[in-house]
């Protein structure tokens, strides 16, 4: 049966070629405008890193004299370095990046500037960082202020020509650094982990523990942005600042822990306000968003992506409604031969059917063009400077979705016209002929 | 006459004619919230950053690390002045739309009490007033003795500031603003000792206003010794990117040179973003009002065909080809007046959730009248070819086919 209904589609669809092209050509122009938005916007709303951002925590705390309409959304030194010394948490690794101009320590070697994350040594099994060669530092390293670094492979490759970087020394700034371990290159997407620089950048190439990095003062690793909520005597020495430039990850495999982990932090605002170093009175200000929530507080898809999206899918409303319009005054224009068809015996669910099986043919070619001109689409956006350019790809899921949406709005405009059609009465119109 | 013929035959086709209005409504609400976004991105891609823009090219290097090293600031200087063709050259910071700045809130009084709005920072070596092509409008420019270094938190030491006219007039209003003091710190205050025009800061955000910027006057400190920017004729522009880039990277192997270009660049790049949401938009209501129209044409011309008849009968009962051209057209215009009226509630419940979510003023109402020219249009220009169709039926159709 459907056979033969796909074949009177068919040849309905070619007796009014110009119709049939303005329909599919709406469609695809909504399908593909669509498509080509919500990836993006699919892309940059996505988990950095599934199965894990579950157990990820950010402890945010307030120790600025005002509050302001949110939690401050990075820390000072004395916080991050007591909160990570309470060791309350499974795991936890303080942070901070800095783009710092590195070579390789031989003569000669031509200086580049890499994005540089200053942490502590739970940075790497916390966030699942993968090794190719060595390992990560160790806690002692971290107290040591060791001069040793992690580089991504990319990073070896380009410091070192190919070669091996590991066991190497590295020059930052006027340091040199052992490579005690590489790691295969890692692009959370979003930077979620440090959101101050760009959010869709490329990963961070070399890690060094954070002590070093402050004993080092002058390599001037302190973050993309620095907020300072009093007077400042110091812009490189800031232990004793009142400023929030750091930020601090917690892992907690449970939700019992994290409760308990909530409940460490108020303890701790609290101890901070009787000791005089938190300015404001009141219950503490604390939060512990994980990941995801994190990323949702922060904004982090620019508003411009969703933006886009929304007028994207308008028009999509628009080109489905218009295809509504035009199904509807075809078949209505074939009232003598759907008459006809239920003079002869065919049901209502049967025209019905018929007319819907038109209405996807018509969404189903909209939904190939939509996805050609979607990947159109996309290259275009792969050749803009923006820093999420390169990884505008349409993947499995988007695919999928391109001929589910298609299926869908095909579908609802379809309806409407096919009801109509299905309860054109047989007799009254034979009379006509 | 016309208008009574057609709107007694509308609701013949109540449900087509439902959906074409929702479909110019919803086209309507689009096309007017789109149009107002993209007027508002243009204004703000225009905004005047009061220097002479096409006269700069700039080169952004890593700096020259420790103080001990400040003279290889002026060392670069001269070398760069010495190139043919550069006019004048300066280390600075806070480039009007570099995309980076360091802001402060001045205090206004010695106690801390009073509070300006948030400032952004200018800062540069001698000339560079010049060299960004700001003219003094009131009081003096700096001096060469204006010039200091900074202190251990960047802020300059010399205790002299210029503020643009647009600030002066925020802190100051119906006062002189020359030998008025701002406070950065409880030590730190900067007198008044000239007006310019205008420039704007490094970063916009929608808290900051982008005049509200303070120069400062520092000799070549390690601190601000990272961009260079130099004063050329533009069609000198090109060659004096690539000349100043090869003639530092000469003076230092080790230096690393990470933007550099000329201004106008650099402006359109800042603004990258919003011209391609702008872009965007623009191809989003083309292509909308193309597929409307199509959609129109679509259905006026399935109307033309199903009503042969009724038009042959029309004639032969004395209707000229005009009423008949008419007849359609006429028709259109109820039914694209019709979305206009419901897409005006439309576009206010749109224009209200994009005030909600992204931070957008209001929709000013001057944007319906031309939405609604728009839409007219397109209906019009979009029946024509069907009306003409109509308007040729020969009378003699009546008789064929009764």
């Amino acid at each position: 049966m459907l056979a033969y209904y796909l074949g009177l589609a068919l040849h309905s669809l070619k007796q009014n070629r110009v119709l049939t092209a303005l329909m599919v050509l709406a469609m695809g122009l909504g399908i593909g405008a669509s498509m080509t938005t919500l990836t993006v916007f699919h892309l940059l709303s996505g988990d950095p890193l599934p199965g894990r951002s579950g157990q990820l925590f950010y402890p945010q705390l307030d120790p600025t004299p005002t509050a302001a309409a949110v939690l401050p959304g990075n820390m000072n030194y004395i916080d991050a370095v007591n909160l990570w010394q309470a060791k309350r948490a499974d795991r936890q690794a303080i942070m901070v990046g800095g783009n710092i101009k590195t070579k390789a320590a031989q003569t000669g070697a031509r200086p580049m500037s890499l994005h540089t994350l200053a942490t502590t040594a739970d940075f790497f099994p916390m966030f699942g960082v993968r090794f190719t060669q060595g390992n990560a530092w160790t806690p002692a390293d971290d107290l040591a202020k060791a001069r040793v670094a992690v580089i991504s492979r990319s990073a070896s490759n380009r410091l070192f020509h190919g070669e091996s970087g590991l066991g190497q020394n590295i020059r930052l700034g006027q340091w040199d650094f052992r490579v005690v371990g590489v790691i295969d290159d890692w692009r959370p997407t979003p930077h979620f982990y440090e959101l101050d620089r760009e959010s869709y950048g490329g990963g961070d190439e070399v890690f060094i523990p954070f002590l070093t990095s402050r004993d080092l003062a002058k390599l001037g690793v302190t973050g993309y942005s620095l907020n300072c909520y009093g007077n400042t005597t110091d812009d490189l020495h800031l232990e004793n600042q009142p400023c929030l430039w750091l930020s601090f990850w917690v892992e907690l495999d449970n939700s019992a822990k994290a409760q308990a982990y909530r409940q460490f932090l108020d303890n701790y605002a609290r101890e901070q306000q009787v000791l005089g170093r938190y300015a404001q009175a009141g219950p503490p200000r604390t939060a512990l968003p994980d990941v995801m929530q994190w990323l949702d507080q922060n904004g982090v898809v620019p508003s411009d992506v969703s933006l886009k999206t929304w007028i994207a899918l308008g028009f999509l409303l628009v080109c489905l409604m218009n295809t509504t319009g035009l199904l509807l005054v075809k078949f209505l224009r074939r009232t003598t031969e759907i008459s006809v068809r239920r003079a002869l015996g065919a049901s209502r669910q049967q025209i019905f059917m018929q007319c819907l099986v038109e209405a996807v043919i018509v969404g189903m070619a909209g939904g190939a063009l939509g996805l050609l001109l979607a990947l159109a689409g996309l290259w275009g956006i792969r050749h803009t400077p923006a820093d999420y350019a390169d990884l505008a790809h349409l993947d499995l899921p988007m695919f999928a979705a391109t001929f589910v949406i298609s299926l869908a709005v095909s579908l609802v405009a379809g309806l409407l016209p096919a009801w109509r059609a299905c309860h054109i009465a047989p007799a009254l119109q034979l009379k006509v002929i | 006459m016309q208008i009574r013929h057609v709107l007694a035959a509308l609701p013949r086709h109540k449900l087509v004619c439902l959906l074409v209005v929702f479909e110019i409504a919803v086209a309507f609400a689009i096309l007017c919230n789109a149009a107002f976004i993209i007027n508002q991105r243009v204004q703000l891609m225009r905004i005047d950053t009061g220097i002479a823009e096409d006269q700069l090219v700039f080169v952004r290097t890593d700096g020259v690390g420790a103080d001990e090293n400040a003279h290889l600031i002026t060392r670069n200087l001269i070398a760069l002045r010495g190139l043919a063709g550069v006019k004048s050259a300066v280390a600075m910071f806070g480039l009007p739309l570099e995309n980076m700045s360091i802001n402060f809130k001045p205090w206004l009084t010695a106690d801390m009490k009073t509070r300006a709005p948030s400032v952004g920072m200018v800062a540069g070596t001698p000339g560079y007033l010049d060299t960004l092509g700001l003219k003094i409008v009131q009081g003096r420019g700096f001096a060469d003795a204006d010039y200091d270094g900074v202190d251990q938190t960047s802020k300059p030491l010399s205790p002299v500031v210029i503020v643009p006219l647009e600030l002066a007039e925020r802190l100051w209003p119906g006062q002189n603003p020359i030998g008025q003091k701002i406070w950065r710190s409880p030590t730190r205050s900067y007198t008044v000792i000239g007006v310019v025009q205008r420039i704007v800061r490094g970063y916009l955000r929608e808290d900051f206003v982008p005049g509200y910027t303070a120069l400062f006057a520092v000799k070549p400190v390690a601190a601000y010794s990272g961009l260079y920017v130099m004063r050329v004729a533009p069609q000198d522009r090109e060659r004096l990117v690539r000349e100043s880039a090869e003639l530092l990277m000469r003076l230092d192997p080790d230096m690393l040179i990470d933007a550099k270009g000329n201004y106008v660049d650099m402006r359109a790049d800042y603004f990258r973003q919003d011209a391609s949401l702008a872009w965007l938009l623009l191809a989003v209501c083309v292509a909308m009002l193309l597929v409307t129209a199509m959609g129109i044409a679509g259905l006026a011309n399935f109307w033309v065909q199903q009503r042969r008849r009724q038009i042959g009968i029309r004639r032969a009962l004395g209707a000229t080809r005009g009423d008949i051209l008419r007849y359609f057209q006429a028709e259109n215009f109820l039914i694209v007046s019709g979305g206009i009226v419901l897409g005006m509630l439309l576009t206010l419940a749109l224009n209200l959730l994009l005030t909600m979510h992204y931070e957008l003023p209001r929709l000013p109402v001057a944007y319906f009248p031309i939405g609604a020219v728009v839409l007219w249009l397109i209906g019009q220009i979009a029946v024509l070819g069907p009306a003409l169709r109509a308007a040729a039926v020969p009378p003699v159709v009546a008789t064929r086919s009764v």
